[in-house]
């Protein structure tokens, strides 16, 4: 068991020998992490914001005036028969201006002026996974409907935030490639410093017939330990952030964003973050490991 | 050559075609043996020791150590073969961190032995070399001698068959300097073979053994031959 911990004893004692050169180790992780974890977060609330302004795809249908109530049931058994409609609900003049009284938040007993010039509608919700060129051809079907005045559908809205999503994507793809690139290199030099300082110790040690992995353990434990420090101290500063940021958002942008609070990072993007974070840790771990094989 | 222990045939280390640290350079230690090999400052018997050592490759000639090819060996099975040799330096290379019981304990470490059997064999090298009380100090806290006691104690815990010795007393006034010999000549009686490098006349004449002479690289004289 002894000789299991030594590598771990030698780190522990690595980390109190240096402690600077440990630190800004850390540091450098912290930082990246904290960069990557704050694109994690506004990622995950921009979409929580986009699902709860725009949950589903939908569409609305402004009806002719004049229109009988069988007329308007057969319309509606027309359009919940195409494909991708999942549900079409019809609202009369009437109900639109009370929902757009409430929206902007007049007394009910006020009346919404021109509200009569609004027509009757229906609402339609699509499968979240139409495509395009179906909502296209949807609404061409339905333009051609005697009754219906217009056709208007979300996917203007849809594209920009399938455009969005998809550029956040890869611009977090893009930042973690390049996060634990560089700091993988930033890390080998700060590693290669303190390697430089223990130098004459693994000289010592490989010349009473060391192998070179147990040379090199304590550095691939420091890299395990900076990257779990390093990723714990971004994730725990980003969940202080936060709990710090979500009465000023509750109070002054809950109305407009539809949202009462920040949502924090998922278990899976905190595990993520610390596996960044030890990747990064172990790149530079590696890359010492590897410069020191070739001079033993 | 089943009974030598050292087998050297035209060992030369050049550095370029005009400048060699050896030239030439064969002789044969038998097992058992106690040797010096002497010569002046520059004369080779550093080089010599970390060829016999694997720490350098020699540029020409054979070398065989207890029947193994050191000449040839391949870079991932030195660590193997120098768990078998022994060295003892001249700045002892001990380990500030450590305590003197993990110093000599360290050799056994990398061999992953059980903690029962490092501590049976840490104290009795140290009883050996006459440091079982202090074995919780730290080496800064010895002096230069106790310290060397300590580097021999380490070197020969893995009871290996070759002892190598580069200048051992060379930071050692002369008491301190006759007590490692004895320790060596001891240590050799227990059956290791063990070779010195050193230029100290006077320790060789009070402790006479065969001796290899070096000069400018070159075997010069050998002198009471086993």
């Amino acid at each position: 068991m002894k000789h299991q911990l030594r590598p771990l004893k030698k780190t522990l004692k690595s980390f109190k020998r240096q402690p600077l050169l440990h630190l800004a180790s850390i540091a450098t992780i912290s930082v990246s992490c904290l960069i990557m974890g704050a694109f994690f977060l506004g990622y995950r609330n921009f979409e929580n914001i986009a699902e709860k302004t725009n949950p589903h795809m939908t569409g609305t249908v402004y009806l002719k005036e004049g229109l009988s109530e069988n007329q308007i049931a057969l319309l509606r058994e027309n359009i919940l028969s195409q494909e991708n409609v999942l549900k079409a609900t019809f609202k009369s003049k009437r109900k639109v201006a009370d929902e757009l009284q409430v929206f902007l938040g007049a007394t009910g007993s006020e009346v919404l002026p021109g509200s009569e010039l609004f027509p009757d509608l229906i609402e339609i919700e699509l499968n979240p996974d139409t495509q395009s060129q179906e909502i296209a051809s949807l609404k061409s079907v339905l333009s051609k409907e005697s009754q219906i005045s217009e056709v208007d559908f979300s996917e203007d809205w849809l594209t920009q935030y399938k455009k969005v999503r998809g550029i956040l994507t890869s611009l977090g793809w893009f930042l973690i490639s390049a996060l634990v690139i560089g700091c993988g290199f930033i890390i080998a030099n700060f590693m290669g410093m303190r390697h430089q300082a223990r130098k004459e110790e693994m000289e010592i040690v490989q010349l009473i017939g060391a192998e070179t992995s147990f040379v090199l353990a304590p550095f691939l434990w420091e890299g395990i330990i900076e990257g779990i420090l390093g990723a714990g101290f971004s994730i725990t500063l980003l969940l202080a952030v936060k709990w710090l940021m979500g009465d000023f958002l509750a109070n002054n942008w809950g109305s407009v964003l539809g949202v009462s609070s920040w949502m924090f990072l998922s278990v899976g993007q905190c595990l993520l973050l610390l596996f960044v974070g030890i990747t990064m840790a172990l790149v530079g771990s590696i890359a010492v490991f590897l410069r020191t094989s070739e001079q033993v | 050559m089943a009974q030598k222990m050292v087998h050297l045939r035209g060992v030369g280390v050049r550095y370029s075609p005009s400048r060699y640290a050896l030239k030439d350079v064969s002789f044969d230690l038998g097992r058992g043996e106690f040797a010096y090999i002497t010569g002046a400052n520059g004369a080779g018997k550093t080089t010599l020791l970390k060829i016999l050592f694997a720490m350098e490759r020699p540029s020409e000639g054979n070398i065989y150590v207890n029947s193994r090819d050191v000449s040839s060996l391949p870079k991932n099975q030195i660590y193997q073969y120098r768990r078998e040799v022994g060295f003892v330096f001249q700045d002892f290379k001990l380990l500030p961190d450590l305590t003197i019981y993990d110093n000599v304990a360290l050799p056994l470490e990398i061999r992953k032995m059980t903690p029962g059997e490092v501590d049976h064999r840490v104290r009795g090298v140290l009883s050996l070399v006459g440091l079982a009380d202090r074995a919780h100090d730290y080496p800064q806290m010895l002096s230069g001698g106790e310290q060397q006691r300590v580097s021999i104690a380490r070197s020969i815990i893995g009871r290996p068959s070759l002892l190598l010795a580069d200048e051992p007393t060379g930071n050692l006034d002369s008491n301190t300097a006759r007590d490692i010999m004895s320790l060596f000549l001891e240590i050799n009686d227990m059956g290791t073979t063990v070779l010195i490098a050193t230029h100290d006349e006077g320790l060789m004449n009070e402790f006479p053994a065969r001796t290899i002479r070096l000069q400018s690289g070159r075997l010069v004289t050998e002198r009471g031959l086993a």
